[in-house]
């Protein structure tokens, strides 16, 4: 009865959600307010962690679509939900992957729970209003391209 | 009847908010797992549903969850349905201020005193049932906590009161303190800790001491947990070294109340994972070396080494790997990598080839192939068994991004495997899978065929999944 009523909400409720503030600490020692940087340009926020192969493959997209899209000044928010056990990984993957994004720490998953999410990784992207326009779980190849209608789609209407 | 009226009561609360509070923000998300397998000449049946909602009125915000399970654990014979709301929560959030009453999950500097969590492929759930109270600002994180924690199984304990304080004088550093009091194990335990980190540009170190004070029944001398982590980077060469010494510090057995760094590599494939070392803090030395080096321009080559013992030197644990990725040609990423792992006498070498082909837009193709040899000893019978090997296979193609095709296969020719199945059968797992994403955030997994039970792990802690023969139903929505 739940899923059917959770799959009815969703197909019924065209109206878009705002993205829920947050703050957190990045991997450079600074906080980082989400509402402090919505209305400066689209953001892309992505939920990973160091133990996830998929969040890799994603975020390899990512690395390529910040490049493209550097000059709308576009976000990318890449929240690491690795815990205490792996948190020491999480500088030396970005810095070995050459992650050029903004990279926050939600060891405690007080975000990843305020979303509601249930895996990694996960992804939203956020108009200057803080309104979620695409949301996605998972990553399997194709996605990136529906990212980025929608991230053009974002650009045309501003 | 008395699922009936939770479940009703989650639906008229969705309901409701979405359609009659406009201001309310709503988010939610369900999944369903539902298994139907063969043993023997029975068939069982698992199920389990978690049902969680989280309500946002301008700075209040509420948040349920309901679960149900059958059987209330796994390899439980209990046939009733365990179910309940399992979370309820009432918060106030500022920029600063974050307050909540009811459940909550929580981590003091990495775990030494406290950490509280969920871990829903295992079956783990340590969260508190209290009060807790945080601020932040630039310079300061402050939390404060008090509440009657749960153990993985639900069973209630000793409530506790904790609290813990940083400074953050310059982003580069933070010095932070953490104390809990307990009745584990004795009355008025008082655990602490004291932390450090610095974080530069070309590398990093984080390290906390943590003891025991204050209490008579307990040596002072010999209660004491170190971790230390520290990163360099030279040029494109990348080094990770963390370091764990942990005596006497497990607050209660099976680790209700803190659960510190493993310090054992997290490895990505199902053959290495079911030889993953489980933590002990109460009896704990060893550490961990990485390096990761492009060795041709994204090429990325890691080396890894791990090793874990006792104070007694009765359990030693080694852990090599090595992993390199590449393209070639540029349509396919290859993941190469080989692992020696070795339980005192239990060694186990495994090679694993991995490639993802991106076909076109529409379509690519993923491949693993695992391969371990295993040499063990019976220590019954203090005799060497001749080795065995185990093979993983897996094959997916995803069709768009919203449909996938999967087959997964094992074989074995190990002889000495205990419950499953018996001696002389065809060691053989086969199962295909399903997978598709409808309406953007619901996603359906189909399985049918047969998969190998036993250890699960993630970050030190195992479980054991019961084998499959059947099939396995997972739906998962986010609303």
């Amino acid at each position: 009865m739940l899923i059917i009523i959770a799959i009815k909400v969703t197909a019924e409720t065209e109206e878009k959600k705002k993205a829920r503030d947050f703050t957190l600490r990045g991997l450079n020692g600074k906080n980082y307010i989400l509402s402090e940087n919505i209305g400066k340009g689209p953001i892309i926020i992505n939920f990973w962690a160091t133990w996830c192969l998929p969040c890799y493959s994603e975020m390899k997209e990512l690395k390529r679509i910040y490049g493209t899209y550097s000059n709308i000044n576009l976000q990318i928010l890449s929240i690491s939900i690795d815990d205490v056990k792996t948190l020491s990984k999480v500088k030396m993957t970005v810095r070995s992957k050459k992650y050029p994004f903004t990279v926050l720490l939600d060891s405690n998953r007080g975000v990843y729970k305020k979303y509601q999410l249930s895996g990694v990784p996960h992804i939203f992207l956020i108009d200057k209003n803080g309104i979620i326009i695409y949301s996605h779980k998972g990553y399997k190849k194709g996605d990136e391209k529906i990212l980025e209608e929608n991230l053009q789609a974002i650009i045309k209407n501003e | 009847m008395p699922v009936f009226y939770e479940a009703s009561f989650i639906a008229v609360l969705i309901i409701t908010s979405v359609y009659s509070i406009e201001d309310f923000n709503v988010v939610g998300n369900n999944e369903f797992h539902y298994t139907v397998s063969q043993k023997d000449d029975s068939l069982n049946r698992f199920f389990e549903e978690w049902a969680s909602v989280s309500l946002l009125y301008k700075k209040i915000g509420i948040d349920l969850r309901y679960e149900a399970h059958l059987p209330p654990s796994p390899g439980d014979f209990n046939l009733e349905t365990r179910h309940g709301i399992s979370l309820r929560t009432v918060s106030f959030q500022s920029r600063h201020i974050l307050v909540k009453a009811g459940h909550f999950y929580t981590t003091l500097g990495r775990g030494l005193t406290l950490r509280t969590f969920e871990k829903r492929e295992l079956g783990w759930d340590t969260r508190i049932d209290g009060l807790f109270f945080k601020f932040q600002n630039d310079k300061v994180d402050l939390k404060l906590l008090g509440g009657i924690p749960y153990a993985a199984n639900g069973s209630k304990y000793d409530p506790l009161e904790a609290g813990e304080i940083s400074f953050i004088p310059h982003d580069i550093v933070q010095l932070g303190a953490t104390m809990v009091i307990t009745d584990r194990p004795a009355p008025n335990s008082y655990w602490e800790s004291l932390y450090f980190s610095l974080n530069l540009p070309f590398g990093s170190i984080y390290a906390e001491y943590a003891s025991q004070t204050f209490n008579e029944f307990l040596d002072a001398d010999t209660a004491k947990a170190l971790y230390a982590a520290s990163t360099l980077f030279i040029k494109d060469l990348s080094l990770l070294a963390e370091f764990k010494y942990y005596m006497d510090y497990n607050l209660n057995e099976g680790m209700v109340y803190n659960n510190p760094p493993s310090v054992i590599r997290e490895h990505f494939y199902t053959l290495q994972n079911r030889h993953q070392y489980i933590s002990n803090p109460d009896n704990e030395l060893g550490f961990l070396v990485e390096a990761t080096y492009p060795v041709i321009q994204d090429n990325l080559l890691t080396v890894s080494y791990g090793y874990s013992t006792n104070k007694n030197n009765t359990i030693k644990y080694h852990d090599l790997y090595t992993q390199v990725e590449f393209q070639f040609p540029q349509t396919v990423h290859w993941i190469l990598s080989s692992g020696f792992q070795k339980e005192n006498f239990n060694r186990h070498i495994t090679m694993v080839l991995n490639p993802e082909w991106n076909i076109n837009d529409n379509y690519s193709l993923k491949v693993e192939f695992q391969h371990q040899h295993t040499a063990v000893n019976d220590f019954e019978n203090y005799e060497k068994i001749p080795k065995f090997y185990t093979q993983y296979y897996s094959g997916t193609l995803g069709i768009y991004s919203n449909i996938s095709v999967s087959l997964f296969a094992e074989t074995t020719t190990d002889n000495y495997i205990q419950g499953d199945f018996k001696i002389g059968q065809n060691r053989i797992w086969l199962g295909g899978e399903l997978s598709l994403t409808f309406l953007e955030s619901h996603n359906l997994t189909f399985f049918a065929g047969t998969r190998r039970g036993g250890k699960n792990c993630t970050t030190g802690i195992c479980k054991n999944e019961p084998a499959l023969k059947g099939v396995e139903l997972k739906i998962t929505s986010s609303f």
